[in-house]
C-alpha cells in the first residue's frame, strides 16, 4: 500500500500514465476474455432456443396448412402469446415462413402469406422496412418479396436508388417479384448502374420466377445507363427474343466498347450470321478486344472462307491477334496445322513457343 | 547548448514513447474499422444463400494459376481438390516450374495427358516454356499443365497469365487447401461493385494439426505446437484486423500470394509478375494500383473475411526465420521500388496512409523495437536502468500487446469461430500470454536478418521445408 502511494505521490506523471494505462489494457483483456465466454454462452442459448423454436414453429405451420380441422385463429393467437415474445422469436417465425414459402407452391404459399399476417409479422417487418438501418431495410425487402407482399409503393420506390448497394439490390427483387406483368419496370426509375451482381440476381429471378411475364427487352436498349443497356442485349439472346435481332444491329457500332462487346456475342448466341461480312468489314478499325470478339465469332458461326478475308489485315495486326487468328485457322482446318504453324511462324519465330517450333 | 547523457537518454525515451504511441493509436484505429468492416459484412450475409445463386452461367470463367516446384508428393491430392470446387466455369493451370522430382509425370500419367501445340502470345517475358499438356480424360478436360524452366514462383505465375484462357486469374499455391465455394466468395467484389475492381483477397487460415480428408477440411483443430499457435493468432491480427481495416479504407497494398484473384487484363497492363523480388504478390498489388492511379481509373481491391484458404504455417524456427527474413525483404524492395507513392497526395490513401504504414510500422517495426533493445541493454552497461521504469514501461507493452492479440481472438469468435471447442479458445489466450515474450521477439530477429540480407544483396527465397498436410513431405524452394 505503501509503494503504491509513493509512486502515485512521487513517479513522474508519464510513468503514472504509463501504470494506469497497463491496468486499463490489462482490465479490457479481461473483459474481452469474459465477453468471449458470454458470447459463446450467448450463442447456445440462442441455438437451443431456435431448435425449440423451429420444432413447435413447422409442426405449428404443418397443420395450419394441412389439417383441416385445425382450430387456426385459436391456435395463431397461442403460439403468437405463448412462444413468439422477442423479436428473436419471431424472426425465427419469419424464417420458417420463408422455408415453408421456397418449398411450397400453389394455394399453400397463400395460407402461407396469411399466416404471415396472421402471426402479426407484417408489422414487425414494415417496421423494419422503415427503420434507418440499412441491413433492416434490405431483409425486410427479402422477406416481402420473398413472401411477395405488397407494401406502399411510396415506401419502396426511393430505395431503388438507395446509397446502399444491398438495398437497392433487394428493391430491384421486390419490383420484379411483385410487378407480374411489368416485372423490369423498375429499370425506368433507376439512376445508379446495375452491377454485374445484380444483373445474375434479376436474370436469376425472370428465369425462376413464378407466373412472371418475361418483358420485351429492347424497350431498355436507349436507356441512358450502359449497364442497363448491355444487360438488355444479354438477356435479348438469353431468352432468344429473335425479333430484336435488327434492332441489336446498330449496337455492334456503339461508341462503348462494353456495349459493343455484349452486342457482337448476342448475336452470336442468335447465330445470326449476316452478322460476320458486317464485322469483317470493320474489323481493322476495331479495338483489340473486339477484334478478339470477331475472331471469336468466324470461329463459332463462321467458316474458313471468312476468316481468310481478314489474311490481308493480319500482316499489320499485333501478335496476339495473329495467333487468335492462327487458332481459328486450326480450328477450321486441324489437318492443316503444320503448315499453318510454319506458313506463320516464320514471321517471328520468337514470339512461339517450342512446341511449335518442333512441329515444323 | 550543450547536451549532457541525462537529457539524451531523456530525448531518446521520448521519442520510443512516442512511436509506440502512434503505433498503439494506429492499431486501435485498425480494430474499430476491421470492427465496422466484419459487422457490415455478416450483416450483408445474414438472410439469404447466395451460393446457389452465384452459379449462374453469367459468372466470369476463371483461370486458377497453381505454380508446383517439386511438388511430387502432394500435386496429385491438391490438383483433384482444385478439380472439385464448386463454380460453373473454370480451368485450372498447374505450372511446372523445372521441378527435380517427378511432378511432371506423376502429373501425365495420372491425369492422362498429352502435349498440346496451344499457339500462345507471351504478354509477359518469362522463361521457356518446355511443353504444355492437356488431358485426353474428358473428365479432366478443365485441367492444364504447362512445364517451364525454372524461373521462381514470380515468373511461373507470368507463364499460367499468358498461356490461360480466362479473364479472371486466381493465383494461388498449390500446396493450399481452398474450401469448396472458395472461388464463388472470392469472385464476389468483381460483382458487387460499381467500381471497376482489380483484384480481391481473402483470409488465409492455418491448418497445421487440422484433419484433412480429399483435400478438405474436415475438423478443424487447434496445433499441438507453441509455434503454429502464435502463428494463428498472428494470422487473426494480420487479416482480421489488419486487412479488414485497410479493405474499409481501400488501402490494401497486399493479397497474399497463396490465394488471390485479378483482373488478367490490368495484371498484364501492369507487366505481371516481379521476377526480382522476393515479394512479388505484394509488388504485382501496389504496382497495379498506382497504374490505376496514374491513369486516372476509378477502381477498387476487394477483400472478402470469410476463410476461403488454409495453408501449413512453419512449425520449425528456422524456416519460420527464412520466411519472414523473405517477407522483411520482400516489404523494403517493394517499398523502394514504389517510393514514388510516399507522402504522395496523388495516390490519396495508398500514398498519404498505406505507404507510410508500412514504411514505419511494417519496415522499422523491428528495427525500432531492435534499437530499443540496444539502447535498454546500453542503460543495463551504464548503470542507468531504473527498474521501477522498466518494469511500468514492460507492463504497459506488454499488456498493450496482449490485449491486441486477445481483441484479435474476440474478432475471430464474432465472426467465424472457427475453433469452435472451448478448450481452443483457452489454450489461445495462453498462447497470447507467451507470445510476446517468446514469440515476437524472434519474428523481430528475423526481420533485422532480412535488413541485413538485403542490404548484402541475397535475393533467393531460401530452403522452405514443409511437413505436409497429408503426406509428411520434404518441399524445397
Amino acid at each position: 500500500m505503501n509503494f503504491y502511494h509513493n509512486f502515485f505521490e512521487q513517479a513522474p506523471w508519464i510513468l503514472r500514465l504509463n501504470f494506469i494505462l497497463s491496468l486499463c489494457f490489462l482490465f479490457i483483456t479481461l473483459a474481452m476474455v469474459g465477453f468471449m465466454l458470454y458470447l459463446r454462452l450467448h450463442k447456445n442459448v440462442r441455438a437451443r432456443r431456435k431448435k425449440f423454436l423451429d420444432t413447435i414453429l413447422i409442426e405449428f405451420v404443418n397443420s395450419y396448412l394441412f389439417d383441416e380441422d385445425f382450430d387456426k385463429k385459436a391456435q395463431t393467437e397461442k403460439i403468437n402469446q405463448k412462444h413468439l415474445k422477442t423479436d428473436f422469436d419471431r424472426k425465427m417465425a419469419i424464417k420458417q415462413i420463408l422455408m415453408f414459402n421456397e418449398n411450397l407452391k400453389g394455394e399453400s404459399t397463400l395460407a402461407i402469406k396469411e399466416l404471415f399476417i396472421n402471426l402479426n409479422l407484417y408489422q414487425l417487418v414494415l417496421r423494419d422496412l422503415k427503420n434507418r438501418n440499412w441491413h433492416k431495410k434490405a431483409r425486410a425487402l427479402f422477406v416481402f418479396s420473398q413472401l411477395s407482399v405488397e407494401v406502399p409503393t411510396k415506401i419502396v420506390e426511393p430505395l431503388l436508388n438507395d446509397k446502399k448497394g444491398e438495398v437497392r439490390q433487394q428493391a430491384l427483387l421486390y419490383f420484379l417479384k411483385l410487378s407480374v406483368n411489368n416485372p423490369l419496370g423498375f429499370l425506368d426509375k433507376i439512376k445508379r448502374p446495375l452491377t454485374r451482381w445484380q444483373q445474375i440476381y434479376i436474370e436469376n429471378g425472370l428465369k425462376y420466377a413464378e407466373n412472371i411475364v418475361v418483358p420485351d427487352f429492347s424497350k431498355w436498349l436507349n436507356h441512358n445507363l450502359d449497364s442497363v443497356v448491355s444487360f438488355c442485349i444479354r438477356m435479348i439472346a438469353e431468352f432468344n427474343q429473335f425479333e430484336n435481332i435488327d434492332k441489336l444491329m446498330p449496337f455492334i457500332a456503339h461508341e462503348k466498347e462494353e456495349v459493343k462487346l455484349e452486342a457482337i456475342n448476342s448475336l452470336c448466341r442468335m447465330e445470326d450470321i449476316s452478322l460476320i461480312p458486317i464485322l469483317i468489314s470493320r474489323f481493322d478499325k476495331e479495338s483489340i478486344a473486339v477484334k478478339s470478339e470477331i475472331l471469336k465469332v468466324i470461329k463459332s458461326i463462321g467458316s474458313y472462307e471468312d476468316l481468310k478475308i481478314l489474311s490481308n489485315s493480319m500482316n499489320k495486326e499485333k501478335w496476339n491477334i495473329k495467333i487468335e487468328y492462327h487458332r481459328v485457322a486450326c480450328h477450321f482446318k486441324p489437318e492443316l496445322k503444320h503448315k499453318i504453324f510454319s506458313k506463320k511462324v516464320g514471321l517471328d519465330k520468337s514470339s512461339f513457343t517450342p512446341p511449335l517450333l518442333q512441329s515444323l | 547548448m550543450e547536451i549532457n547523457f541525462y537529457q539524451i537518454t531523456e530525448i531518446a525515451s521520448w521519442i520510443f514513447l512516442a512511436y509506440g504511441l502512434i503505433i498503439c493509436t494506429g492499431y486501435v484505429f485498425s480494430a474499430v474499422f476491421s470492427l465496422i468492416e466484419l459487422r457490415d459484412y455478416k450483416r450483408r450475409h445474414n438472410f439469404q444463400d447466395e451460393i446457389a445463386l452465384l452459379q449462374s452461367s453469367n459468372l466470369p470463367m476463371v483461370s486458377i494459376l497453381a505454380p508446383a516446384y517439386n511438388e511430387e508428393a502432394n500435386v496429385i491430392e491438391n490438383v483433384k481438390s482444385l478439380l472439385t470446387l464448386n463454380y460453373p466455369s473454370y480451368e485450372i493451370v498447374i505450372i511446372n516450374d523445372g521441378s527435380k522430382d517427378g511432378t511432371l509425370n506423376r502429373l501425365i500419367e495420372t491425369f492422362d495427358m498429352v502435349p498440346d501445340e496451344l499457339l500462345h502470345y507471351n504478354d509477359i517475358p518469362t522463361k521457356e516454356v518446355r511443353g504444355i499438356y492437356i488431358s485426353k480424360n474428358k473428365a479432366y478436360k478443365s485441367l492444364k499443365v504447362i512445364d517451364k524452366e525454372n524461373g521462381g514462383k514470380a515468373d511461373a505465375l507470368n507463364t499460367g497469365i499468358n498461356i490461360c484462357n480466362h479473364e479472371m486469374i486466381c493465383c494461388i499455391d498449390v500446396d493450399c487447401i481452398l474450401e469448396r465455394d472458395a472461388l464463388l466468395k472470392l469472385i464476389k467484389p468483381f460483382l458487387k461493385n460499381e467500381k471497376k475492381v482489380i483484384a480481391s483477397g481473402g483470409i488465409i487460415r492455418v491448418a497445421n494439426s487440422c484433419i484433412i480428408e480429399d483435400g478438405r477440411i474436415i475438423e478443424v483443430k487447434l496445433p499441438d505446437t507453441f509455434l503454429a499457435r502464435a502463428q494463428i493468432l498472428e494470422y487473426f491480427r494480420a487479416f482480421l484486423m489488419g486487412r479488414m481495416a485497410w479493405s474499409r479504407v481501400d488501402g490494401l497494398l497486399l493479397i497474399s500470394g497463396a490465394f488471390g484473384m485479378f483482373d488478367k487484363k490490368v495484371v498484364i497492363e501492369a507487366g505481371g509478375y516481379n521476377p526480382e523480388t522476393v515479394g512479388e504478390d505484394m509488388e504485382l498489388l501496389v504496382r497495379m494500383r498506382r497504374m490505376m492511379r496514374e491513369k486516372n481509373v476509378e477502381y477498387s481491391v476487394g477483400f472478402v473475411p470469410d476463410p476461403l484458404c488454409w495453408t501449413e504455417v512453419p512449425q520449425q524456427w528456422n524456416i519460420l526465420h527464412r520466411q519472414r527474413n523473405r517477407w522483411t525483404r520482400g516489404t523494403v524492395e517493394t517499398l523502394w521500388e514504389h517510393r514514388k507513392m510516399l507522402f504522395n497526395p496523388k495516390f490519396k490513401v495508398l500514398g498519404l496512409i498505406s505507404t507510410p504504414y508500412w514504411l514505419f510500422f511494417e519496415w522499422l517495426a523491428p528495427i525500432i523495437e531492435f534499437c530499443g533493445l540496444l539502447y535498454f541493454f546500453f542503460l543495463l552497461l551504464f548503470g542507468q536502468v531504473d527498474w521501477i521504469v522498466f518494469a511500468v514501461f514492460f507492463a504497459v507493452v506488454y499488456s498493450f500487446s496482449l490485449l491486441f492479440s486477445i481483441t484479435a481472438l474476440f474478432f475471430e469468435e464474432f465472426s467465424f469461430q472457427q475453433y469452435t471447442k472451448p478448450a481452443y479458445m483457452f489454450q489461445l489466450v495462453r498462447t497470447a500470454l507467451l507470445e510476446p515474450l517468446l514469440y515476437h521477439p524472434f519474428v523481430m530477429w528475423a526481420a533485422i536478418m532480412g535488413n541485413i540480407d538485403l542490404i548484402r544483396g541475397k535475393k533467393t527465397w531460401g530452403k522452405m521445408v514443409r511437413t505436409g498436410l497429408t503426406n509428411p513431405e520434404i518441399k524445397t524452394q
